[in-house]
């Protein structure tokens, strides 16, 4: 009976609507679990397209020939079916399309342009030995060397009349650029510059120079040397192009912005690229351009700037080749990378397919997931349960949610930073988060080896005993000083009163001032204190407090006579008095004494403020550097160096980020061991 | 009788007198402390109105004439930072003790799913040093684009500043009795309405206090500000203070004096009016581990 009766509600629930099916919990929830394995299903689909479409964006691959060497520039030749790399290992070598040597020639110097006349099949080479070679492009003789005043920077050629543009870099304060014709060698154009010049080209007419300088300039010239527009990158320029068909100049500078310009040198756009420009170029039509940098990042883009795609190799990338066919990318390494110009046209939809594909991915994965919970009636419930707990306790859960979100950016997740590196070699030199390795523990090693660390513990261990000296002594004596005062009757005086507020006022002095202040009275010529010493006669005593070795220690120390600290000192009356006054009155009838007082009721009745006072003494001290800093800067030598000091300038002066995190490791280890120690000592105390 | 009555009366004028005596010896003593503790404050307001020349004549003569241009010469340097000092820190202290309150109220009166790890994380954030955090912190604010603006002391403030704060507010609004939250709820008023007009105008002293401390110590700290506010204009006044001092430590200590005396008359002005409160909400009893 029971049973036919179960069965009849179980099918009533089957036919019936799924927000009924839902009510009626116990049943599995046949509709949601065949949605359920729909989405399941997309999912797979998903991937599928996903991994398909991330594939197909994979357009790069790799050239065998030129191996062992570091490669720094590439010219393809389709009419000779030849491919020429020039090295930075000083050579110039030549291949046919397949990869079969076909001729190589040394000449001394890391090869810095190249250009190609395939009408008289000549092979130009600029070199960093200030010269210009011209090949015999199919066998390698050296037909011409003309020299040029500097490095060979960049090259630009007009094969209609011969003339080939070149940038070349004197000094860090002057190159040249020249014209010369190909066949003679003849001069027929030259212009110095007050900085080095990185990138050069021909107008699309060839009636103009573009040039970009190392101080961020970019400037059009006519033929005979006058400037004609021009235009400014944010810092140097490290490459030019212009582009065949539309004659735009693009330009890229050291900081990964890149700008391109009409050909009058107005600005069209400019991007932001991550990491610090080295390569550009472009396709003949201008539909293509790539810049690559110097962390191995490699971006190719339309001509409107979107980005299309972006890659990352292991070297700096010192080329970017457009061929007709297959496109090139030189790094400097062994790795060259080629590439189908064709497949870039495909790569923008399958990668925007790739993206979709994974955001679909991702929300099919989720509703699956939910489907399934609504499906079986044990998760269900505990769905339910989860959301209405959450919706019961919604104020708690609101009014601390700044409070958390808060915590998790500006803190947490900065804690989580600092874990993971200082266990890595983050520097001011690293240029990309991406290039920051993992070293282990060397940087723990490094702070017990370098020693400034551990010079600083000594001065830590002395000041921080010194401030637990001033934190237990002055302001629990007037503490009881001023609980202690009371009218001849017994009653609480006025003077309690009154004394409070003045123990309290000084601490509105800002801690900065009232540093600065102290740093004014120790002065050896005005100072309060060598004035004081020479008014009583005692010239002898006098020094250069802070900027003697001996006493620079005490005197900061020293700093804040008489040392009443008036957050402690409000602390300790505030445990005082609030000690139940029939204590007193037990005590007073069993004759106690004013002494047995102050160990039997008044230390153990104020534990916990000192437990909370010494604990964030220890904290404060451990990590305090600020006094130091304004006063002395941890010197006259080291003498006043502590480690939070150290850390400081690690982060700031000297940019070792991971070894400041590393510092920054060890004290939060010394903190938590010394404040859960604290912690303990004190509990068995209070039982 | 009489005679026993006179040795009473002896006895407690002795007993008078001794507590005469220890009454007038910690005076002295305490006056002795407040003295010297006041001696930089004198020593400031007294050299402030010195010129560079009766700094090196005598510098315990009185400064005749005063020097009131010393405070021309601090006022026109420094305004524009005392002003910023006065902004950014109201704003960053008003920010700590409104979160402060709201999640010392929430983990004091109510109990809710996961009470107990939110509660540790909060609290564990009072063994992180500052120094661990200070590079990332640095970095974080560089590459979210806060940078130079006033938004990047403010946020990492807030955070930081309200753990304190809630664990204060915490023990504060517990001790408050519970029967008044109770009568509240019966009468219908809601979690934030009990809140509102029951525990925070009972937790006046201790935000009093948080109100103090925090501007004390925001308005002191100058680690921080120096690196994430570059342009002078925006630059708080602990690190304009140094700058001003370092460029007329030399030439004018007159001067120099006169802008440590202007750096704390905010202070002075925030204290005198919160001063009973703060003092109240300290020696309450709250401030304890």
């Amino acid at each position: 009976m029971a049973l036919k009766k179960t069965r009849a509600a179980a099918l009533n629930t089957v036919n019936d609507k799924p927000e009924n099916a839902g009510q009626t919990a116990g049943n599995t929830n046949r509709v949601t679990l065949v949605i359920a394995v729909v989405l399941v299903l997309a999912v797979i689909a998903a991937t599928v397209v996903h991994v398909y479409a991330h594939e197909q964006t994979n357009i790069f691959g790799f050239v065998e020939y030129g191996a062992s060497l570091q490669n720094n520039r590439i010219l393809v030749s389709d009419e000779l079916d030849m491919v020429y790399l020039g090295t930075y290992q000083n050579n110039v070598l030549a291949f046919t399309r397949e990869g079969d040597p076909v001729w190589s020639s040394d000449i001394g110097a890391a090869i810095g342009a190249m250009q190609f006349d395939s009408h008289k099949q000549l092979l130009i080479v600029g070199s960093q030995n200030r010269n210009v070679y011209v090949y015999n492009a199919l066998n390698g003789e050296i037909l011409h060397t003309y020299p040029v005043n500097g490095k060979v920077r960049d090259m630009d050629y007009n094969p209609v009349n011969g003339q080939l543009l070149v940038a070349a870099e004197a000094s860090a304060t002057s190159s040249t650029i020249y014209i010369l014709d190909i066949d003679s060698g003849e001069e027929l154009f030259s212009t110095k510059l007050k900085q080095p010049a990185q990138g050069a080209g021909f107008s699309r007419d060839y009636q103009y120079i573009f040039y970009g300088d190392s101080r961020g300039r970019v400037t059009k010239l006519d033929l005979n040397g006058d400037k004609v527009a021009d235009s400014k990158a944010r810092t140097e320029v490290v490459a030019l192009s212009v582009v065949h068909e539309t004659g735009d100049v693009l330009v890229l500078d050291k900081l990964g912005n890149l700008f391109k310009f009409d050909e009058s040198l107005n600005e069209l756009y400019k991007l932001e690229l991550e990491g610090e420009g080295k390569a550009l170029g472009a396709s003949y039509d201008g539909h293509w351009i790539a810049a690559g940098t110097r962390e191995g990042d490699i971006y190719i883009l339309d001509g409107s700037g979107k980005i299309h795609f972006r890659d990352r190799q292991n070297y700096d990338i010192t080329q970017v080749y457009f061929g007709e066919d297959i496109s090139y990318v030189v790094t400097l390494s062994p790795e060259l990378f080629e590439f189908s110009t064709r497949k870039l046209d495909n790569i923008n939809y399958m990668s925007n397919l790739s993206t979709w594909s994974l955001i679909a991915l991702i929300a099919c994965a989720l509703a699956a997931a939910a489907a399934l919970i609504v499906t079986f009636p044990r998760s269900r419930d505990l769905a339910k349960r989860f959301f209405k707990s959450i919706y019961r306790h919604r104020v708690a859960y609101l009014m601390l949610m700044p409070s958390i979100v808060l915590i998790l950016i500006f803190n947490y997740y900065n804690v989580f930073q600092a874990l993971y590196y200082a266990f890595t070699d983050w520097s001011l030199a690293t240029r990309t988060m991406r290039e920051i390795n993992f070293i282990g523990f060397d940087n723990f090693i490094k702070i017990f080896k370098e020693g400034y660390f551990l010079l600083g513990v000594k001065n830590l261990v002395i000041m921080m005993v010194a401030s637990f000296v001033k934190l237990l002594t002055v302001p629990l004596l007037l503490a009881e000083l001023v609980f202690a005062m009371r009218t001849l009757s017994g009653e609480s005086s006025r003077r309690r009163y009154w004394f409070r507020l003045l123990l309290v006022m000084p601490m509105v002095v800002p801690g900065v001032v009232s540093t600065l202040m102290w740093k004014n009275i120790y002065d050896p010529n005005i100072g309060a204190l060598n004035t004081l010493l020479k008014t009583v006669h005692l010239d002898s005593w006098t020094h250069s407090w802070l900027g003697n070795p001996d006493t620079a220690l005490g005197a900061i120390i020293f700093m804040g006579f008489p040392f009443v600290n008036s957050f402690a000192f409000l602390v300790y009356y505030g445990g005082l008095i609030n000690i139940p006054a029939d204590l007193f009155e037990a005590a007073r009838v069993d004759g106690s004494t004013p002494l047995w007082n102050f160990f039997h009721i008044h230390l153990p009745l104020i534990s916990p403020q000192l437990k909370m006072l010494i604990i964030t003494t220890f904290i404060g001290s451990v990590q305090d550097y600020g006094g130091v800093y304004l006063l002395t800067q941890g010197g006259p030598g080291t003498a006043t160096y502590v480690p939070g000091l150290e850390l400081y300038y690690a982060a700031t002066k000297f940019g070792q980020y991971g070894y400041a995190c590393a510092m920054g490791l060890l004290m939060f280890i010394v903190i938590l061991i010394g404040s859960l120690v604290n912690l303990r000592m004190k509990t068995q105390e209070l039982n | 009788m009489t005679d026993n009555t006179a040795n009473v009366l002896k006895m407690r004028k002795k007993r008078r007198m001794r507590e005469m005596s220890f009454q007038t010896l910690i005076t002295v003593i305490t006056i002795i402390f407040v003295l010297l503790a006041f001696i930089p404050i004198f020593l400031m307001l007294f050299l402030s109105l010195k010129s560079q020349s009766q700094f090196y004549a005598n510098l315990w003569a009185l400064p005749i004439p005063p020097r009131w241009q010393n405070y021309n010469a601090a006022w026109n340097q420094l305004i524009r930072n005392m002003v910023n000092s006065v902004v950014t820190v109201s704003v960053g202290t008003l920010l700590i003790v409104s979160l402060a309150a709201m999640s010392g109220y929430v983990f004091a009166r109510l109990e809710f799913p996961l009470k107990n790890f939110l509660f540790m994380l909060m609290l564990a954030l009072m063994m992180i040093p500052g120094v661990l955090t200070l590079t990332p912190s640095f970095k974080l604010i560089q590459r979210i684009g806060l940078k130079n603006t006033w938004w990047a002391l403010w946020l990492p403030w807030a955070s930081g500043g309200q753990v304190m704060g809630m664990y204060l507010c915490r023990t504060f609004i517990s001790n408050q009795p519970a029967s008044l939250f109770e009568s509240a709820r019966i009468d219908g008023a809601t979690e934030f309405k009990a809140f509102f007009y029951i525990a925070l105008p009972l937790a006046k002293p201790i935000l009093a206090t948080l109100v103090v401390m925090n501007m004390i110590s925001l308005y002191g700290d100058f680690i921080w500000p120096l690196l994430v506010i570059e342009s002078n204009t925006k630059q708080v006044i602990s690190v304009a203070i140094q700058t001003y001092s370092s460029a007329t430590g030399m030439t004018d200590y007159g001067a120099m004096i006169a802008g440590f005396v202007m750096a704390t008359v905010p202070l002075v002005i925030m204290f005198s009016f919160s001063s009973r409160l703060y003092i109240e909400g300290i020696t309450s009893g709250a401030v304890k581990a």
